[in-house]
């Protein structure tokens, strides 16, 4: 059994050790839309350097060279030595080597992680592209960070259980998230891991997905032996790789072809933008196919996305009945709200469906909301990845498990119907209040948060 | 003469009390092991694999004495008896960072070398488990943090231990949270699935946060959370109605 002493102790470990460390200011405030509602935890330091690392101060003072930096860390984080010295800093094909102060300034006082900014002051081009990416919107790399902090779910989170968002979001403001420090290699960047530390999980199977595909697997087979130093152009590699065609020539943009938005909500694959998009895909596809066949697959997928969305709306307008006829336990009201949000302490109401806010809709809601995000951030989410890298495997059981959570979802509709149908009838009410309102969690997070 | 004294004093210098001679080619079995090993004999006693249901000597190192470092220093000699492959400790690991590093560049190490100094690019299960060959306290917050100071700065290291553990203390209040749920009322399947969320859920929040896998912290830990909790608390809910209806 859980001991009473753990929840002292963590409530303990929560509210005495102070976020802020000497990295960070002491009244450092949030980022982005809710900003002000919000404080950071101290590690989000190393996830957006820019905006809360602060360089120590008591340890060594003074200027040093790029040898000098050298000779001290080499006995005190060999890693990284080790690491820079097998780098193309540390013997460019021309020019003098990029020491440690050209990133990190010189004066060990005023130490800085370098931002992309920073990379980009030598990799002008990837820069400029990467910063470019934020046009075509989000989902992509160059928002990652924003979006991250401007969800309602980080906001209303305690942030030392949301850091896990900041680890993959920090892909926008730093470029060592597929350029590993301190080797900063662009082979590294190329193969297909080094994507997966984000690319994987339930809602996002970008990883399985694309390793069960016949892509994939010639890549598993045979991809160690691959030079990967080559660009990411036609004729270089055998298979394609999540980078060949998602970051086609090695531009630093996924975004620029992204038609279906990661499959989170019901998008027209056809508009006037989505046809530039779709002669960017077929563009890529055929360097190896033939153009018609490319053009069909793009086909195919539109058509499993509007089987998953018909499958999808069955469910939503399930909820959405349930939510007119009050049958949705605990309701909005009687769970807590999200304390951002001033429509919902004045007119508290439960979001189903992308455009009501879902994205936040899985936690401190009913189980059947639960069912419903599950259904539509897990398993939709892997038909369409399972579809779109080539996994039809993968596609047709994710497409069976939407079946299921749809009857699943209807049976559980009927059961609510029928149990508020007997307690009007026999006028019995049991409170949800006191049991989803409060407890040590619920409380922690409404009251310190 | 002197010479003869001094000959005879650097043989006994050199050799091992009781080891005349390294073992040949026939297989070798724990107390074979033990007879010359006796350092680390103690630590490996006093850790985890040192108990009765723990790990001897040639689980990991087979039962050749050549090159038995190499092998055993790799992660196969650790998946097949925590979880496998596919389980949840060699696959937060295989998504972190660390793991990716590993995966991409491990065929290319000299395994031969000693699990210190960043010898290895990226960290292994040995190379913080078992940092400086240690074969006693495999999960001692110190042995770890040392590892992590091979290549990462002290602040960095102190700061990501000290969230880990505040990341790990909102899981246990979510924890508490599920088991007041049912306070009163513990039946069977109320215990059951808070086991489950304990045993299962809670654990993927742990490796997240030891494997640095945002995954596992997220949407097996965290996140999976969530669902336990709220799951707990609609079948307690469920049971509720149905009891003041009298269906139960």
């Amino acid at each position: 059994m859980f001991h009473p002493l753990r929840v002292l102790l963590a409530a303990f470990i929560l509210l005495t050790v102070t976020p802020a460390n000497a990295g960070m200011d002491k009244d450092a405030k949030g980022t982005g839309l809710y900003g002000d509602e919000w404080r950071p935890d101290a590690v989000h330091e190393y996830w957006d350097p820019e905006a809360y690392h602060k360089s120590e101060t008591d340890l060594v003072e003074g200027r040093f060279t790029g040898e000098e930096c050298i000779e001290c860390h080499e006995g005190i984080t060999p890693g990284i030595v080790k690491d820079w010295r097998q780098s193309r800093h540390s013997s460019p094909t021309s020019g003098e080597p990029v020491t440690c102060n050209a990133c990190h300034g010189d004066d060990h006082q005023k130490l800085r992680f370098p931002s992309p900014a920073d990379c980009g002051s030598c990799h002008e081009n990837q820069h400029t592209e990467f910063q470019e990416e934020k046009r075509y919107g989000f989902p992509g790399h160059t928002l990652a960070m924003e979006r991250a902090v401007d969800a309602k779910h980080f906001v209303d989170k305690p942030k030392a259980e949301v850091t896990a968002c900041l680890q993959c979001h920090s892909v926008a403001s730093k470029c060592d998230s597929c350029h590993t420090r301190h080797r900063f290699n662009a082979a590294e960047a190329r193969r297909p891991e080094a994507c997966l530390t984000c690319h994987s999980g339930p809602p996002h199977p970008d990883d399985e997905t694309y390793f069960a595909s016949a892509h994939g697997q010639k890549y598993l087979a045979e991809g160690a032996d691959w030079d990967w130093s080559k660009p990411l152009t036609k004729g270089n590699y055998p298979a394609p790789t999540c980078a060949y065609c998602h970051m086609t020539g090695g531009k630093h943009q996924v975004a620029d072809k992204a038609i279906w938005k990661f499959g989170i909500r019901e998008v027209n694959p056809k508009t006037a933008e989505n046809e530039v998009k779709r002669k960017r895909w077929i563009a890529v596809c055929t360097d190896c196919h033939e153009e018609g066949e490319s053009r069909e697959w793009l086909e195919e997928l539109d058509d499993e996305r509007k089987r998953a969305w018909t499958q999808l709306y069955k469910a939503e307008d399930e909820l959405k009945s349930l939510r007119s006829d009050d049958h949705i336990y605990p309701a909005a009201g009687e769970r807590p709200p999200y304390p951002t949000d001033w429509l919902d302490s004045v007119l508290p109401f439960e979001r189903i469906g992308f455009y009501e806010g879902q994205a936040s809709a899985f936690y401190n809601v009913s189980e059947i909301e639960r069912d419903y995000f599950e259904m539509w951030y897990f398993n939709n989410l892997a038909a369409y990845k399972g579809m779109a890298h080539g996994a039809e495997k993968i596609t047709s059981e994710a497409h069976v498990r939407l079946n299921q959570d749809l009857e699943k979802i209807r049976r559980k509709a009927a059961e609510l119907r029928e149990l508020s149908r007997k307690e009007i009838e026999s006028g019995s009410n049991v409170d949800p209040k006191p049991l989803w309102l409060h407890g040590p969690y619920s409380d922690i997070n409404r009251e310190q948060n | 003469m002197r010479g003869l004294v001094f000959v005879l004093l650097a043989l006994v210098w050199v050799m091992p009390v009781g080891a005349a001679e390294l073992p040949g080619p026939e297989p070798l079995d724990d107390a074979a092991c033990i007879g010359c090993h006796q350092e680390t004999t103690v630590t490996w006693r006093a850790g985890p694999h040192g108990k009765a249901d723990g790990a001897g000597c040639v689980s990991c190192h087979s039962e050749l004495h050549d090159a038995v470092g190499s092998q055993a220093r790799q992660e196969q000699s650790c998946v097949e008896c925590h979880g496998g492959e596919h389980g949840a400790a060699a696959h937060s690991y295989r998504t972190s960072k660390h793991g990716v590093i590993a995966t991409l560049e491990g065929a290319e190490w000299d395994w031969s070398q000693p699990l210190n100094d960043a010898n290895y690019r990226a960290p292994t299960c040995a190379y913080c488990h078992m940092h400086d060959g240690t074969h006693g306290q495999m999960m001692s917050e110190d042995v770890l943090e040392t590892s992590c100071m091979d290549c990462h700065s002290p602040r960095y290291v102190e700061t990501l231990f000290a969230s880990g553990r505040r990341t790990l203390a909102i899981g246990d209040l979510k924890l508490a949270e599920a088991e007041a749920a049912f306070g009163d009322n513990p039946e069977p399947k109320f215990i059951q699935m808070f086991e489950t969320m304990q045993s299962k859920t809670m654990r993927n929040l742990r490796l997240g946060i030891g494997h640095q896998s945002p995954d596992y912290q997220w949407w097996y830990g965290h996140a999976a959370l969530d669902g336990d909790l709220l799951r707990i608390k609609a079948a307690v809910s469920l049971d509720a109605r149905k009891r003041a209806l009298g269906e139960k």
